[in-house]
């Protein structure tokens, strides 16, 4: 029963997200020419995304353990367990996007590109906050949504979050990248 | 209340500095590497599919298994008929979806070599995610550190180095 409902309620999310796990990779490629003008943008472009992904599928998978053990459920969703998860995922957010943004400043220096710490430290701050705070809310949505449906969240936020983690970085990678360069 | 944001802050900053470290090394290494490996320009687009499909199918697993030693339906001796149906669960899942995705490969390049490296490096990854998940679960169940802060992000960052490793494998079997 149990590998029957995994294999069920699974399988299209893996098959879809795989699809648009291809269209991302397109997205990040057209990207290339901004990575060129920001130099040191190439180092942090992988560690970002896997972080957001990581934060939040970790959010995700509480919040499914915490389903699992009672303390949410259908009607009780918006409750201090679930704020107190929130509240550490967006800390988390927030302060790896710093630690990111000086990480990859000292790596890009040890490989020799000229890259900007001013810049980008900012571009992980804003860029890195923005998609923790929508992919936050977004798990929480997730959450409440596969109780409506009656699916165990464990089947279903980690590979969400994974591939919408990555689009949405990238998308506010992007989109931080054309205002900074604009300043 | 079970959720403490301290406790959850604690966890996770140590093993999230770790592997935001290895990802960008990893990120250079690949960068680096990768245009001397990889002759076919399809090559380049497996590699975010099979990181992200065995990614997702580690923190399917990930998220179970943590579920699974909260509530107690799961002991962290590696043995139990709960565990074993997990991991059966997620090898059928990578074998269809490798399976569907082999057939997409097909249809694009008709090439059964790409087909086998697709296939190949798709669920050699699955294996190495399920051997990393059940250790990592345990052990850090069994030290008092919630699963969920640290198992999927070592899965997903996991994935992402050992998924090249494994493309470059078959590669290598397939010798294209």
């Amino acid at each position: 029963m149990s590998i029957k409902n995994l294999v069920r309620q699974s399988f299209p999310l893996l098959i879809i997200l795989g699809i648009a796990e291809m269209l991302t990779g397109g997205i990040l490629s057209n990207m290339a020419t901004m990575f060129k003008d920001t130099p040191g943008l190439i180092v942090i472009v992988p560690a970002i995304i896997d972080l957001r992904g990581n934060i939040n599928a970790a959010l995700g998978s509480r919040l499914g353990s915490a389903a699992h053990l009672g303390l949410i459920g259908v009607k009780k969703v918006f409750n201090n367990e679930t704020k107190e998860n929130v509240k550490a995922s967006v800390f988390l957010s927030v302060g790896t996007a710093l630690l990111l943004g000086f990480l990859g400043w000292l790596t890009s220096i040890a490989l020799g590109y000229n890259a900007n710490a001013l810049i980008l430290i900012t571009v992980t701050l804003i860029a890195g906050t923005l998609a923790g705070l929508i992919l936050a809310v977004a798990t929480v949505g997730i959450v409440v949504v596969s109780f409506k449906r009656g699916l165990d969240p464990d089947n279903v936020t980690g590979p969400f979050l994974a591939t919408f983690g990555d689009i949405v970085t990238v998308i506010c990678l992007f989109g931080t990248v054309i205002l900074i360069g604009g300043v | 209340m079970f959720y403490q944001m301290k406790k959850i802050l604690m966890e996770s900053i140590p093993i999230l500095t770790i592997l935001m470290i290895i990802e960008i090394f990893g990120g250079q290494v690949l960068n680096s590497q990768l245009e001397r490996f990889v002759v076919f320009p399809i090559l380049l687009m497996f590699i975010p599919v099979i990181n992200g499909v065995c990614g997702n199918i580690g923190s399917i697993l990930g998220a179970r298994v943590s579920s699974g030693l909260h509530v107690g339906y799961i002991t962290p001796d590696f043995r139990g008929k709960e565990l074993r149906e997990n991991v059966i669960g997620v090898l059928i899942l990578a074998l269809l979806t490798f399976l569907f995705l082999g057939c997409l490969v097909y249809v694009i390049s008709t090439s059964f070599k790409l087909v086998f490296i697709m296939m190949g490096a798709g669920l050699l990854l699955t294996f190495g995610m399920i051997c990393l998940c059940i250790p990592t679960a345990m052990i850090s169940f069994s030290k008092g550190i919630d699963p969920d802060n640290v198992v999927i992000p070592i899965l997903t960052t996991g994935a992402d180095v050992l998924g090249i490793l494994c493309l470059l494998l078959m590669i290598k079997l397939v010798g294209i």
